[in-house]
């Protein structure tokens, strides 16, 4: 069916139609951008239970984007009375004169920016689910996790906790201007089983992830992962330590997701070029992979948690190639940053929600597949390591340093997964190093959406990546 | 919406029990990229959180179901809602608890909390910032929140607090003719703490200089390492969180109250106390995120635990009574100058891409952006590069800390912590 689009933006329309053309009367732009986004997430775990109608991205409320004299101020809220519109009105231009008489008495100097396009447009996108969050069978969804857990407590002996934690939410938002009128709705789902053992007084903890652009009828994959995650676990126990060094590495299509995320996803966010904080906008049109390596982003070159129709500034979803053959294309960039860069944005304008700022953010990063089976790949190793599972990466686009660290590695030795498992592992280097020593890549690649993503140490987002496999050489400690 | 409905509504509802918070939060938000506005902005958001709690037939366990509404929904709306989570409870229980009653009285100052002025001090802070040709400020961003938050419970917590909170995010950028390099901070707090802030950004543009020379870090292999910033609170968080009544309850956390936690110590030993006021921290409150109320207590002396901490359902499984959920600590038992703790060879650590204790594990990683390679005869040389790993669970056997201490937001650690054996992945 059609994700249904919300009935109180429905209703709330007009009212901020109204308030967005008065304010038009006195500003050189306007938009507002309302939410109506709700979800389901049940936790299962073995000793403690929940389940709530929160996810990451639930929210309601409307946030007004005005630009007077080159400045663009916003107002976000969610206590209005949408029926007194003067009231609202008021409010709004109440909080934004009394900033303007801060940023007078404090002599602070405005970073000067043109004006958004706001040429006539309309869309109304509704994306297919099966089922909404709203209306999830609770009784068989908790029995169903709730039978997983207790399964896998059984199947691992020095297991102490397995969690089943399933979330799923109805994203609704429209995006109004005095020309545009822009309204989505779609569901996206993720779900996680975990696996913690403890074997004298050792805690490890695996987990594996599935998600996509579906309603909760998603968890019914979730069963498959069992196995995979309390064996998982349970070889932790046993890794060591890995001896630092430089390695040939083949990445899982999950690490290689994080280096995509990590290395050309935050490294060509706009925004940071507008502020001088990345090297990518000295190398546009050079090379920074190897000729194996080509990568997009775009919540149009994947469906997965965040394949949107528009992005939260009202402009539609991309298809960005970033990377082609290895020489840097384009970065990808939200709308003011857009105008401030003299480009044009490529649907990457997100919020946190409603009460956030817009930055340039990811949607899906992803590279390309190559022409090679994972098992010619390992046979192509000497000495190295087959990395396993993400926990988290950080990026440095100013320097192109990188950390990512990874759940597991396994030996390969001429050729061959020797059974030994190291953890966990750092992965750290330059990421042109990383990428232009990439060798191969695997037929197949797979998309990550359980994640999310921040900007430094803020600004949550909802983000997917992913890939083939690939080999290349990196710093292992 | 109103809380008065709510209660009204929860208490003819049948469930066992119930909680409520009431959070409106009036932000002023300012964003700078060097000294010019890139974008200010304003929010006024109520939230309202209902978690519903039902009892078993049988009397021998409780579920619990959470919603979140907007203040604009319906009485019917909250009615039906209500209706869900009591059924929606029932289908998730764990064993039985109770939650708290309000405990001691106590008085609440209805704080007057101008966010124009503490946005005004943030500004003005800012544009005073001693700057040169080699380190600047290349953007920030300024967030001041007046937060007001009521708590309701079906056992009689009913608490009203309001409080400031503020963050600023900073990127420092030191710059020479071949290249130009960044760091990132944020800074937590209440309200504006200028002189805490200008000194810590001072030392960052130091760093910067610093940075601009850095030579790869060499490969170490096993050697001491010296935390001797905000990072270091990572470390502590382990020991923190390993005396959460959840973590030990899950037996996340081996912990015992009047056990050492580690054998054949050689360092110094930890004492860590929870703290209801720590000034300059953005997390001073009279009572918790559950209404309980918060109070200076010693949960480990000397690396014996002497209390735990934590939420009502995991405190009620471990039989304590009076806890809380820590907003400020501190952490004491240096024995150490900082001369003592940076004598080399030893790598001291500045900045990190991004430093993690995973507290369940106690593995920590990180990958180097500027440290200190203290030589043993004195001389000191800029590294960047490489990684630092290894666990704290083996490592905090002989760990370090200086009598000196520092204030990180709500936590006030040794200014220096010197762990010895840390692996080092060199960059070279």
């Amino acid at each position: 069916m059609k994700t249904p689009f919300s009935d109180y933006l429905t209703s709330i329309a007009p009212s901020v139609k109204k308030i967005v053309n008065d304010l038009k009367s006195d500003h050189d732009y306007v938009s507002a951008l309302c939410t109506d986004s709700k979800g389901l997430m049940v936790r299962i775990g073995h000793r403690s239970r929940t389940i709530s109608n929160k996810t990451m991205t639930t929210e309601r409320g409307v946030v007004f984007r005005v630009c007077r004299n080159k400045r663009y101020s916003e107002v976000a809220l969610n206590t209005a009375d949408w029926n007194d519109t003067d009231g609202v009105l008021a409010f709004v231009r109440a909080e934004l004169a009394a900033q303007e008489k801060l940023l007078q008495e404090t002599g602070t100097a405005i970073y000067e920016t043109g004006v958004l396009d706001d040429e006539p447009f309309e869309f109304f996108g509704q994306k297919e689910t099966g089922t909404l969050p709203e209306d999830a069978d609770l009784e068989k969804l908790t029995a169903k996790l709730i039978s997983l857990s207790d399964k896998g407590m059984e199947m691992g002996e020095d297991m102490i906790e397995c969690i089943a934690r399933v979330q799923s939410t109805h994203i609704s938002k429209m995006f109004l201007t005095p020309a545009r009128d822009l309204r989505q709705s779609y569901v996206y789902s993720e779900g996680i089983l975990a696996a913690v053992v403890n074997k004298d007084g050792k805690v490890r903890e695996d987990y594996k992830s599935i998600s996509g652009i579906k309603g909760p009828e998603l968890f019914e994959e979730m069963e498959g992962l069992l196995e995979d995650v309390v064996n998982g676990a349970e070889e932790l126990l046993d890794a060591g330590p890995i001896k630092p060094g430089e390695y040939e590495i083949i990445t899982s299509p999950e690490v290689t997701g994080l280096i995509a995320h990590e290395a050309f996803g935050h490294g060509v966010e706009m925004d940071m070029f507008v502020k001088g904080r990345a090297l990518g906008a000295e190398y546009i049109g050079k090379r920074v992979a190897s000729d194996n390596v080509t990568m997009h982003e775009g919540a149009l070159c994947a469906e997965d948690v965040t394949s949107y129709f528009f992005d939260d500034e009202g402009v539609m979803a991309g298809d960005v190639t970033e990377i082609e053959n290895g020489i840097l294309r384009s970065g990808i960039c939200d709308a003011l940053a857009a105008l401030r860069l003299g480009t044009s944005p490529t649907g990457n304008g997100k919020r946190e929600n409603f009460a956030h700022k817009a930055y340039t953010r990811m949607t899906n990063t992803m590279f390309d597949s190559g022409q090679y089976s994972v098992e010619e790949m390992i046979a192509s190793v000497e000495y190295g390591y087959l990395l396993e599972g993400m926990q988290s990466g950080m990026e440095d686009p100013k320097h192109w340093g990188i950390q990512c660290i990874i759940q597991k590695g396994r030996e390969i030795k001429d050729g061959k997964l020797t059974g030994k498992v190291v953890a966990p592992v750092i992965m750290t280097g330059y990421v042109p190093d990383l990428l232009g020593n990439i060798s191969m890549c695997s037929k197949d690649r797979e998309v990550f959406g359980s994640g999310g993503c921040g900007k430094g140490h803020k600004e949550w987002v909802k983000v997917a990546d992913g890939g083939p496999y690939l080999k290349t050489i990196g710093r292992l400690g | 919406m109103k809380t008065d409905t709510l209660i009204k509504l929860l208490k003819e509802s049948g469930a066992f029990a119930w909680r409520i918070t009431d959070t409106v939060t009036k932000g002023w938000e300012f964003y700078f990229i060097r000294h010019m506005l890139d974008q200010n902005r304003s929010k006024d958001i109520e939230n309202i959180q209902i978690t519903v709690f039902v009892l078993s037939e049988d009397g021998k366990s409780v579920g619990s179901a959470t919603a979140e509404m907007g203040p604009d929904e319906s009485e019917e709306y909250a009615r039906l809602t209500i209706k869900d989570l009591i059924f929606q409870a029932g289908l998730v229980t764990d064993a039985y608890y109770e939650l708290k009653g309000p405990g001691a009285e106590f008085a609440i100052e209805d704080e007057d909390i101008d966010i124009n002025r503490i946005s005004s001090d943030f500004i003005d802070m800012m544009k005073n910032i001693h700057e040169d040709d080699v380190t600047f400020m290349n953007s920030y961003e300024i967030f001041v929140s007046s937060i007001k938050r009521r708590i309701v419970t079906s056992t009689g917590i009913d608490v009203t607090e309001k409080y400031p909170v503020s963050l600023l995010e900073t990127v420092v950028n030191a710059k020479d003719p071949s290249h130009e390099i960044e760091f990132y901070k944020l800074y937590d707090s209440g309200t504006c703490v200028k002189k805490d802030i200008g000194d810590d950004l001072s030392k960052t543009f130091a760093c910067g200089r610093d940075r601009l020379d850095a030579e790869k870090t060499p490969s170490l292999d096993k050697a001491d390492v010296v935390f001797s910033s905000e990072d270091a609170v990572r470390l502590y968080e382990f020991f923190k969180d390993g005396l959460d009544c959840a973590f030990i309850y899950m037996k996340y956390s081996p912990f015992e109250k009047g056990k050492e936690i580690a054998d054949e110590v050689k360092g110094d030993r930890i004492t860590l106390k929870a703290l209801k006021n720590l000034p300059g921290s953005s997390q001073n409150r009279m009572t918790d995120d559950e209404g309980s109320p918060i109070y200076d207590e010693v949960l480990m002396k000397d690396n014996v635990p002497a209390a735990f901490h934590g939420g009502t359902k995991f405190s009620y499984y471990m039989g304590e009574k009076n806890t809380f959920i820590p907003g400020n600590y501190e952490v004491s038992g240096g024995t150490h100058s900082k001369e003592e703790l940076l004598a080399g060879p030893v790598l001291e650590c500045i900045f990190f891409s991004d430093f993690q204790v995973d507290t369940m594990s106690g593995d920590i990683f990180g990958e180097i952006r500027l440290a200190y390679l203290h030589e043993a005869d004195g001389t000191v040389r800029p590294v960047t590069g490489g990684s630092v790993s290894g666990n704290l669970r083996e490592l905090m056997k002989d760990m370090r800390m200086s009598t000196e201490r520092s204030r990180y937001d709500n936590a006030l650690i040794p200014s220096y912590t010197r762990l010895a054996g840390v692996t080092v992945t060199g960059a070279e």
